[in-house]
């Protein structure tokens, strides 16, 4: 349940493209992220990632926005409150 | 438990503290004050709850370790959520739920607890007669007449 925010999630929330994402989770080292189950008919497993993790490596960036922090937490709340349900 | 899995726990360890550390690093004045009022409210919590039953180490622990939890997180990075709870019976909860988390804070309860369960022991067999102790001790009924009386004193304690 701490595992709460794909690279879709980052991307919509921070406003970045992959290939930002792809640095951020993997610069200096990659975080550590936990795999959602594949489903009946298998397909790509999806990483979620921690949001204080994420926000940890966002924050110090040039582009860092407020707006960027509360739309992540708004996501990663909506995510545990999914799990709950 | 082996060299290998300690140096794991250290290395978990060590992989918190820096979490810890980089969060601290990146939150805001204005969250920081959010953060240490939420902070004081869990620790008031915990002692509340679990009185002296918790070390005060564990709590410090748990207390320092709140900045990773993400509804802490999401209640001091945004105005529009607030996770934390509004009363007291909530907060009580919440810190009912970080020790069931917690290892560390489960086996400080279960020392205190068996501290306790000793001293009680003690005390009673101590307040029994020498002549009589001998005696229940031969017939083997000293140790259920000592447990039995050890339950009635902690469901007393407790209020029951």
């Amino acid at each position: 349940m701490t595992f709460s925010l794909t690279r879709d999630d980052i991307s919509r929330c921070t406003n970045s493209g992959r290939t930002r994402v792809r640095s951020m989770i993997n610069t200096p080292f990659k975080l550590p992220f936990q795999s959602d189950m594949p489903g009946p008919s298998g397909g790509a497993s999806r990483e979620r990632f921690r949001l204080s993790d994420i926000l940890a490596r966002i924050k110090t960036k040039a582009w860092f926005r407020p707006e960027m922090e509360a739309m992540l937490a708004a996501t990663d709340a909506a995510y545990r409150q999914e799990q709950l349900a | 438990m082996n060299q290998i899995s300690i140096q794991k726990e250290i290395d978990a360890e060590n992989r918190r503290q820096s979490r810890i550390d980089e969060q601290l690093a990146v939150t805001l004045p204005h969250q920081m004050k959010r953060y240490e009022a939420i902070q004081q409210k869990t620790e008031n919590a915990l002692y509340r709850v679990h009185g002296n039953r918790l070390s005060p180490q564990v709590i410090d622990r748990m207390v320092a370790g709140l900045i990773l939890e993400p509804s802490v997180l999401c209640s001091i990075g945004s105005s529009e959520i607030n996770e934390m709870p509004s009363d007291n019976m909530g907060w009580d909860r919440m810190a009912r739920d970080l020790v069931e988390r917690e290892p560390l804070a489960q086996l400080s309860i279960q020392h205190s607890d068996a501290e306790l369960k000793e001293k009680l022991r003690q005390e009673i067999t101590a307040a029994i007669n020498p002549s009589q102790r001998l005696a229940m001790a031969r017939s083997g009924e000293l140790d259920n007449y000592v447990d039995q009386r050890v339950t009635a004193k902690l469901d007393e304690r407790a209020g029951f």
